[in-house]
């Protein structure tokens, strides 16, 4: 199969919504508002953390909030220089932060930021352990999520692959290692 | 309402390698633009991250809020546009407003014989794999 | 087919952690103060030396000039080990104020290790000549008839090259950091700046490409006299004085042999202190002790002399293998001139608008350059032009004439890494083994004694893998010559050598592997997957006749894609060689190809 052709290529992956179960949209926004607008969303690997932040800041952007945005790579431990001032340079109450991947930064340099962020209107991370921050959110999988994710994805397409639950199994609730998969399966089948 | 259109001539879409590609494009935008380029550009979709690169620009002289202007660009020898079962790479000439973050975009073919080139189908086996000796390989 | 999948999970290089920016910086302090060091005793030196360029031109009158030969007053000790066997000595008077002063101060050098070279700077000044002289305005009676060279201030450039190489390093690594991802906006098309970072690369290697010229500028004195030795005729000698010279420097002693002998020639007797034609002094007393005790005082051998200069002599003529030493900065040479060469080969097909051509399309000028490694077991190769065609490259970079593949890495290097780790893995192993079993856990703590077998068994693997890796590298060698660059449809005569044992080849395969691969990086996380698209197989024989060497024909489809290379997505092609040994390792080479679009090859010209 062509990869442009691909249900599952990377290009469609980034564009899928977060599916909130629970709360409402409007009530994590409170829940976010009542904590200081300083909160973590806490989950494994391929959980939809990124996603459910871009979501939020998405809709925090339409309440009036300019966003400032950094995503941390594997082993990110600190920030450098131009990102941080990137980041923090003239920060005001009308500023949020976000930062992807917060668990990257070593101790002092999360310290550091987060002390650095207290001007700013919010700070709103994600994270695979809970603990940097209060948790505003929870990210959970589930086989039912995975299932409504490939029908989205790959509507009227015969499907090449296991059942979702198989599939979900095999890569521990790593819905983006599932979906990967799902690429390649659907990649080998003849044009 | 804010539209931005790219016309290829004839309303061709498929290229040799080398060849000029020539249309026009039109704009009708709430205000004039701050800057308005054409662009000839190449970009990649599929299992991996998408990249692209800007092979040539004609920037719009002073563009109003509304307008049109003919194109022409001269294709370089490659990359061709092709399929495999994890990349794609196709072309395209996009009008863009940089500043306002608008842009309309009309897609092209780029090949030896004016079409895609197809990798995606299997290859014949390995003739090596039958002799291969019991090793981790 | 799932089995042509490779399928590696690699951690995104973020930027370095603070640990490796503080060793990172101190690497280049080293350089920095080093840099600085010297630059400073430099600069003070010279500044010292140099007061006389602020003395006022006058003219002298030459009263004599002669020549001293230093090796006949000095005390023989001190004259074995000067490196001034000759000096030149001036009297001259000047009129400054309506008073005549006179003086033999000379101002720089004065100093000549032959007699030939004193002379001639003797025949400059003959008596009751006019010259030109300076003398100091605050001191009428001190003049001097040289001035130090300037040209010693642009070797100020060297040790302020090492500062600004260190600080510079410093400064970047602490300032580089990673831009965050930039919002999507609706346009795809992105304009990126071409060619940043070219010239920083090409500066970079050139310092180190400098300071490895400079290092090699003391081994090149003596390779020329050694050289121009050739025609020195031999005279028997006497040790006048020998001993060992020791030279405290700042963190360890050198010695040097220290010689004083004297020789006849063409009826004149002449002193001479040179032993060989290595300069300086160096580590290791005994070679030295050994050479002062072959050559007491008063012991009679032979010296070469140089009949143009009889002043000019050394007892031993041999090179010495101090010269071996040069191939250290001679690495930094080497490692310099690839690098910017490289750099500037990739400006060049930037600059065309070919940067989606991999760089190894490039390699094609007489130096070779490896290209990057597949993972999954790929091997470092080398793509030079044939010798005989000087691999000219066309404007668009494509090379002309036939191409010679050596695929394969250096087997040797493969061994010795396999080797090493075997080693060191299973040193390491050991010392756990041989501490539980003293304490009496081994066997008898089962936890530990369990945590143990995954590191004992890798242990056992790669001291097995090592007789493979031994017996690999007695494998034949094959070396692949294509007529022609690669293009899609372009039907190509490949050519193929054996060297070494062909005849133990039970089948031989050649074949062409087109390949896919993407990259994907989210949030930490990065996958590449690589894909066959393409199998051609070449020759596949076990006709033992038809191995050593032949010729085919290699025809790529007309409508398949070129090599191609972009930061997250590449087409490859790669040649495969592979041999079948009975009873021993296979061989099993790639060569990476470039496989150019139709229009480069017909010879078509640079994108608009």
């Amino acid at each position: 199969m062509r990869a442009a052709d691909n249900p599952f290529r990377v290009q469609r992956l980034v564009r899928l919504s977060y599916r909130l179960e629970e709360p409402t949209w409007e009530a994590l926004l409170a829940r976010f508002a009542s904590l200081g607008r300083r909160a973590a969303l806490v989950g494994p690997e391929g959980h939809g953390k990124s996603t459910l932040l871009g979501e939020l800041g998405a809709r925090l952007a339409r309440q009036g909030f300019e966003l400032r945005a950094i995503t941390l790579r594997r082993g990110e431990r600190r920030l450098a220089r131009p990102a941080r001032e990137r980041l923090l340079a003239g920060l005001g109450p009308r500023h949020v932060l976000l930062v992807d991947g917060a668990q990257e930064l070593a101790a002092w340099q999360w310290g550091r930021l987060r002390r650095a962020s207290r001007a700013a209107g919010g700070l709103l991370v994600t994270s695979h352990r809970p603990g940097l921050l209060p948790t505003l959110h929870e990210c959970c999988t589930s086989p039912a999520l995975l299932a409504e994710l490939i029908a989205e994805l790959a509507v009227a397409t015969a499907a090449p692959l296991p059942p979702a639950a198989e599939l979900f199994a095999r890569h521990d609730g790593n819905l983006r290692a599932a979906l990967l998969d799902a690429y390649d399966r659907y990649a080998e089948r003849l044009p | 309402m804010t539209t931005l259109t790219v016309e290829l001539d004839g309303g061709r879409n498929a290229f040799l390698p080398g060849e000029a590609v020539e249309g026009q494009v039109s704009w009708d935008l709430e205000a004039a633009p701050r800057s308005l380029e054409v662009r000839l550009f190449w970009y990649t979709s599929g299992r991996g991250d998408a990249d692209q690169e800007v092979v040539a620009v004609e920037e719009v002289p002073t563009p109003a809020a509304s307008g049109w202007l003919r194109f022409s660009f001269r294709l370089p020898p490659g990359p061709y546009s092709f399929s495999g079962q994890l990349v794609t790479l196709a072309w395209a000439v996009e009008l863009v407003a940089p500043a306002e973050g608008v842009a309309g975009r009309a897609d092209l073919v780029v090949g030896p014989e004016r079409h895609e080139v197809r990798i995606d189908a299997e290859p014949p086996p390995s003739p090596i794999q039958k002799t291969r000796k019991s090793r981790g390989s | 087919m799932a089995a042509f999948r490779i399928t590696t999970r690699t951690t995104t290089g973020g930027s370095p952690s603070v640990v490796g920016k503080l060793t990172g910086s101190l690497f280049f302090l080293v350089f920095a103060a080093l840099g600085l060091g010297l630059g400073g005793f430099f600069a003070a030196t010279l500044w010292r030396g140099a007061a006389s360029w602020r003395w006022e031109p006058a003219q002298c009158r030459v009263l004599g000039a002669s020549v001293k030969e230093q090796l006949f007053t000095l005390p023989p000790a001190e004259a074995a080990a000067t490196a001034d066997a000759y000096a030149l000595s001036v009297t001259y008077q000047w009129d400054r104020h309506g008073r005549t002063y006179g003086g033999d101060h000379l101002g720089s050098g004065g100093g000549y290790r032959s007699y030939g070279e004193a002379a001639k700077a003797a025949a400059l000044y003959p008596p009751g000549a006019m010259v030109r002289c300076y003398v100091d305005p605050a001191n009428p009676a001190a003049a001097v008839l040289r001035r130090p060279a300037l040209w010693a201030f642009a070797l100020l450039g060297v040790p302020l090259l090492f500062a600004a190489f260190g600080i510079g390093g410093v400064v970047t690594l602490w300032r580089r950091g990673r831009r965050p991802p930039a919002g999507a906006s609706a346009p795809r098309s992105q304009r990126t700046r071409k060619g940043a970072g070219r010239g920083c690369a090409v500066a970079v290697f050139g310092v180190f490409a400098l300071f490895g010229a400079g290092f090699m500028v003391p081994f090149a004195f003596p390779l020329a006299r050694y050289l121009g030795s050739r025609d020195w005729v031999q005279a028997p000698a006497t040790i006048v004085w020998s001993g060992v010279g020791a030279h405290s420097g700042s963190d360890s002693t050198t010695y040097s042999v220290d010689m004083l002998y004297e020789y006849e020639h063409g009826g004149r007797r002449y002193r001479a202190n040179r032993y060989n034609f290595s300069i300086g002094s160096s580590s290791g007393r005994e070679g030295k002790e050994a050479v002062v005790a072959g050559l007491p005082a008063g012991a009679q051998t032979a010296a070469w002399v140089d009949p143009r200069d009889p002043s000019v002599a050394v007892l031993d003529r041999t090179l010495g293998s101090f010269i071996w030493f040069s191939l250290i900065p001679g690495v930094f040479v080497l490692i310099g001139v690839v690098g910017m060469t490289a750099s500037l080969l990739a400006g060049r097909r930037k600059a065309a608008g070919l940067d989606w051509l991999p760089s190894g399309a490039a390699a094609g000028g007489g130096a070779a350059s490896t290209s990057t490694a597949l993972a999954g077991g790929g091997s470092v190769r080398e793509l030079a032009a044939a010798p005989g065609t000087s691999g000219a490259l066309s404007a668009a970079g494509v090379p002309a004439g036939p191409l010679t593949l050596r695929p394969g890495k250096s087997r040797v290097g493969s061994f010795v890494a396999l080797l090493f780790a075997a080693l060191f893995w299973n040193g390491i192993v050991s010392v756990f083994l041989v501490s539980m079993r003293s304490e009496g856990k081994l066997f008898h703590d089962g936890c530990a004694t369990l945590f143990l077998v995954p590191f004992v068994l890798v242990g056992i693997g790669l001291l097995l893998s090592v007789p493979y890796g031994f017996l690999a590298m007695f494998n034949p060698r094959v070396e692949v010559t294509l007529s022609t660059p690669l293009g899609p449809g372009a039907a190509v005569a490949l050519a193929w050598r054996f060297t070494g044992a062909s005849g133990r080849m039970r089948r031989l395969v050649l074949m062409v592997e087109g390949r896919e691969e993407a990259t994907y990086r989210r949030g930490t996380d990065t996958t590449t997957v690589k894909r066959t698209f393409a199998r051609l197989v070449a020759f596949d024989s076990d006709d033992p006749a038809r191995m050593p060497q032949g010729e085919t024909l290699v025809l790529l489809p007309p409508d398949t894609m070129h090599s191609f290379q972009s930061s997250h997505n590449k087409v490859t092609w790669t040649l495969v060689v592979h041999g079948d040994i009975p009873r021993w390792p296979d061989i099993s080479d790639e060569a990476a190809l470039t496989v150019y679009p139709a229009a480069l090859l017909a010879g078509g010209g640079t994108p608009s």
